[in-house]
């Protein structure tokens, strides 16, 4: 793995994501979740060790082709108020069409789908700018899926969200997830991400801990995340919260 | 392109065609319409001197001020995309007065007079040496500097050096070349004959061609740099063909024109407003259009005292300036159209 200045951040790393599932990576600021999740998207070259999609090493595809087996959604506030819902969402298109990226019937329909599947197909015609954080936050989404990758990538796509539109874009996730969809998302909205996960990375002191929701929950990983800190997991909460 | 986008397009380069018009017919010396008409479509006539101050005069320093407003507003889109920066522009970066410091430099070299230097292969050579210079200085300090207020005040100061360089050049100039070079230095529309203008249309026709090739990743670049890259773009490679691209049409333009300003700052604005969109399939063209109407416009405002022309330098703040400050003011708008 790359860190910011080449620096190791984690131990050596052996994970894998099932196809059709929804995975939350969990961990403290700078344990090194972003890097994780650029490297995986190929935004950074790993220092050493490969990573694969669909059997296929990321190294060797060129930007393009990685474009078609994940799309990433990320906190980085988009600045293009003068793209409709419908333009931004299109974009998604964009590995797959040609050279002028002119749109096809194919990508039209795959657009209104993506439009409709995360429910901001009424305001197609709107201007981003004019969108609350949350619809926005559903139109990087739906970008996204427009994508049609097997693999979707979320780092914190709920930062800036209020608790409604956080719980709703949750949800939706979660449905894309069953719809076949393979999801990883980096939060640190854990309450919220683990009513919809199926399995989870805990990061912390260069390690990661996978295994499914279940399992960790079990075997106290989510306990030891945060303990050095004083903050415990609430099984029954499924959440944490102060030791006390 | 949307409806919208599509009727908006043809209504501004409506105009444009109306200010070329306007151009043509509105001078000094007052011709009537029907006689323009027959001198540029080589009729009959009445006064031979009429014939000449269309055909030699005003037409060249139209299609020069079309030519000029065109590619400087495109730069200034490509740049604004490039640095996402909505107040980027070819003049306020310093890539105009880099390219005039280049073209300074030639002059000297040749003997201190800007009367042959104008418009000649050398000052073309010259400007986009001093252009791709202060490019390159930028791209450089956008590799470092991540905030772009920060990096436009860097490019201001690049351009105050450069000017400062010139000053200092001045000095050793003849007193004919300096103020041949200060009148230039002023912006100028009308020192480009026939002969010449070919050397500037054609660069600038063919940047821009070549800047329709580039609709599909600047589209892509408005969401940022990680979507662009995670949809498949080559960002730094696209980044820089965008600098290469308008650092030419600024170049080309400068070694004409003289460092004009504004045009490239403000125009990319206009269209966005006119347009209602940042999408660049509809925006790049309407830019185009509308860079083309406001040079016209600008040409038409300097021949507006009967004796002598305007420096187009004195016009070009007073058409851009005010869409700067309606953008700035709107800090919504600034966020709506970028």
């Amino acid at each position: 793995m790359a860190g910011y200045s080449r620096r190791k951040v984690t131990a050596p790393l052996d994970l894998e994501l099932e196809g059709g599932t929804l995975t939350v990576l969990l961990g403290a600021n700078g344990c090194g979740k972003s890097t994780l999740l650029r490297t995986l998207c190929g935004n950074q070259r790993p220092m050493e060790g490969s990573v694969e999609i669909c059997g296929r090493d990321i190294r060797r595809m060129s930007g393009q082709e990685l474009a078609r087996y994940t799309s990433l959604v990320c906190t980085e506030r988009q600045m293009a108020g003068g793209l409709t819902v419908a333009e931004t969402v299109a974009l998604g298109r964009q590995p797959h069409t040609g050279f002028f990226g002119r749109l096809s019937a194919t990508d039209r329909r795959v657009t209104e789908e993506a439009m409709e599947a995360m429910g901001i197909a009424e305001m197609r015609d709107r201007h981003t700018a004019t969108l609350s954080d949350g619809e926005r936050q559903k139109t990087m989404i739906a970008r996204a899926l427009a994508q049609a990758t097997p693999l979707i990538v979320l780092d914190e796509p709920t930062s800036f969200l209020d608790v409604a539109s956080r719980l709703d874009v949750m949800a939706l996730l979660g449905r894309l997830a069953r719809d076949g969809k393979t999801i990883l998302l980096s939060t640190h909205d854990v309450g919220e991400a683990l009513c919809v996960a199926d399995s989870a990375w805990l990061m912390s002191d260069g390690r990661i801990e996978s295994g499914s929701v279940a399992e960790l929950r079990e075997s106290g990983a989510f306990g030891r995340l945060f303990a050095d800190r004083g903050i415990v997991f609430d099984s029954a909460a499924g959440d944490y919260r102060i030791q006390g | 392109m949307s409806r919208r986008g599509a009727i908006s397009t043809g209504v501004t380069a409506v105009a444009a065609v109306v200010l070329l018009g306007v151009c043509l017919w509105h001078g000094s010396v007052d011709i009537p319409a029907g006689e323009v008409w027959r001198a540029l479509t080589g009729g009959d006539v009445s006064r031979e001197a009429w014939r000449v101050i269309v055909t030699e005069s005003r037409l060249p320093m139209a299609l020069t001020a079309l030519f000029a407003g065109a590619g400087l507003s495109v730069a200034g889109l490509q740049l604004q995309t490039a640095f996402d920066n909505p107040l980027a522009g070819p003049s306020i970066l310093g890539v105009s007065t880099g390219g005039s410091l280049g073209v300074a430099l030639v002059m000297l070299a040749m003997g201190g007079s800007v009367a042959g230097v104008g418009g000649s292969i050398g000052a073309i050579a010259g400007a986009l040496a001093g252009s791709g210079a202060v490019l390159a200085v930028l791209i450089g300090m956008s590799r470092v500097v991540k905030s772009g207020a920060m990096l436009l005040i860097a490019g201001i100061m690049v351009g105050y050096l450069a000017s400062s360089a010139i000053s200092l050049l001045g000095f050793f100039a003849t007193a004919r070349g300096l103020q041949g070079f200060v009148v230039w230095g002023l912006g100028t529309f009308s020192s480009t004959g026939f002969d010449r203008l070919w050397w500037l249309a054609a660069p600038v026709g063919l940047f821009l061609a070549a800047s329709m090739l580039l609709v599909k990743p600047m589209d892509a670049l408005l969401l940022g740099e990680r979507y662009a890259a995670s949809m498949g773009v080559n960002v730094r490679r696209i980044r820089g063909t965008l600098i290469v691209v308008s650092g030419v049409l600024t170049a080309s333009v400068t070694a004409f024109c003289g460092p004009v300003g504004f045009l490239g700052l403000a125009v990319p604005h206009i269209a966005r407003f006119v347009t209602g969109s940042s999408a660049h399939g509809t925006l790049l063209p309407a830019t185009a259009m509308a860079g083309a109407g406001t040079g016209l416009l600008c040409a038409v405002l300097t021949t507006i005292p009967t004796a002598g022309v305007l420096p187009v330098n004195a016009i070009t703040p007073m058409v851009g300036v005010p869409v700067i400050l309606y953008i700035i003011l709107c800090r919504r708008r600034l966020h709506y159209f970028n």
